[in-house]
This record gives C-alpha cells, structure tokens and sequence, in this order.
C-alpha cells in the first residue's frame, strides 16, 4: 500500500514513518518489488503488442471519426531526474537545462498504451529517440505494422 | 496501410501522418481538421498519467535509468488496468454517454451525487 502511494502521490520513502512507524528502507525496498512484480507478473497481458485483432477494432473507431486506418499516436514527454549522478549530468541535461529522461508512448482512443519505450537521455530530441526505439527498429526492417491489415 | 499519427518534426514516412504546414487546397484542409481533431484527444495521455501517477510529475529520485525504466512501465501497466476496467465497447460507450446527457437533462444528476 505504502509503495502504491509512492507511485500514486509522489510521497517519500520516509512519510509512512510518521504514522505507522514503516522504515524508509522498507518502503524503498517495497517500491522496488512491486515495480518488479508488476512487470514480471501483468507485462504479457496489459503491455504486449496489440494483435491484428486489436489493430483492427483500433482502425475502426478511427474510421468512424474520419480517419481509416490510423493506428495510434505517437508521443514524446521528459520525466525529470533529480537522482542523477554527476558524471552522467552532461548526457542527460536536456533542452530545458534539467536533467531528464525521454519517454516515447503510443496510445489509441482511449489512451490505452500500447508501446512504451523510456530511457533514453535527455540531451536526445524526439527524432534521435524515435530512431533508437525498438518499434522504429521493427518499421525498419518492415516487421511492423503487419502487412496483412487492409 | 495502417499509420500513427504525429506532429510536423517527423521522418515523412508512410506510417506517419502529420498535418500539412501550410494547407492550401480543400482537401488538406480536411485531412488537417480530422488528424487535429483526433490527434487533440490522445495529447492528453501524459496529463491523465502525471494526475493519476503524481510520481511522473516530479524529478524522481531513483538512481539508476533501469529502475527508471521499471517504474514507467509499471505505470503504463496499472493505467492500462485502469483503461480497460473503464472502458466498455465502442457502442456501450455511446450508450453510456446517451444515458449520462439523459440524466444530465433531467437534473437527476446534481440529486443523486448529493443523496
């Protein structure tokens, strides 16, 4: 629960300590599992890449706003690093003159995520992030988007 | 052939579709309002993140990009639970709006929030 609301509020490790007497190493530790977790246990089923049925009912809502055939939007946002080290600040400065990461994300209509792609430093701009992400890599190599769509 | 859309920076590839910079015939000045008006609902995916995520919204204060990594996919992950509890098929989603606007005419809204 104390890990949730890291996530979700953004706490400290230490605030639990005031209440119910949880260590801030505890709860740092806790942080750590649940994001393990997570993603060992939900990656497969809430972040896989969406299947040929998933494209197509995707397509057809666009359709039905006037637009066939679109997939998704492609996204680009900073999330600040205030824990990053020294040697590393130079790479990671990004154009706002604050040490970031860049997150890339696609979303349909309902901003269910269906790619996401982050780590890259901030010092890159969308381009140099779009062109090291998995998924352009796939674009690339003419593996995606599949070919057996209308 | 399927595409994303983006905005202008982009390569001009086929898989993306941007507006036109400067349209000047009908026809693009159709396909600019329809890719706003999509594109205009799907920008607000980091404003739902950073509110249901307040993590995102500050620096943060891990230490290494891996755990970084972690904790945005774990993210991605619990709102993608959110998404599809919320959401029901593209036509209950018509139904529910219908009913909410039905129930907003009636005025039968303000009374049951307050009961």
């Amino acid at each position: 629960m104390a890990a949730f609301r890291v996530l979700a509020f953004g706490e400290s490790y230490d605030r639990a300590d005031e209440y119910v007497r949880l260590s801030k190493a505890t709860i740092e530790v806790c942080v750590k599992k649940l994001l393990e977790d997570l993603i060992t246990d939900y990656e497969g089923q809430y972040l896989r890449q969406p299947t040929t049925t998933d494209l197509k009912t995707i397509m057809e809502r666009s359709a039905a706003r006037g637009m066939p055939g679109c997939i998704g939007s492609l996204e680009f946002s900073h999330w600040e690093w205030r824990g990053c080290p020294k040697a590393l600040a130079g790479q990671y400065i990004s154009r706002k003159k604050r040490r970031a990461i860049v997150l890339e994300t696609i979303c349909d209509h309902d901003l269910y995520i269906n790619h996401i792609f982050a780590g890259a430093p901030g010092s890159h701009n969308d381009l140099n992030v779009l062109g090291q992400s998995p998924l352009f890599m796939d674009m690339m190599d003419g593996t995606w988007p599949p070919k057996d769509l209308p | 052939m399927p595409y994303y859309l983006t905005d202008k920076a982009y390569h001009k590839y086929l898989v993306f579709l941007s507006c036109y910079p400067n349209p000047t015939t009908r026809k693009q000045r159709i396909v600019n309002r329809l890719q706003e008006a999509m594109r205009k609902d799907v920008e607000r995916l980091y404003g739902v993140l950073t509110a249901r995520f307040y993590m995102l919204l500050r620096p943060s204060r891990f230490t290494s990009v891996l755990q970084m990594i972690k904790a945005v996919k774990a993210m991605a992950i619990l709102h993608n639970m959110v998404v599809l509890e919320l959401r029901g098929d593209f036509l209950g989603n018509l139904r529910m709006a219908a009913a909410a606007s039905a129930r907003a005419a009636a005025g039968r809204w303000r009374a049951g929030r307050a009961a």
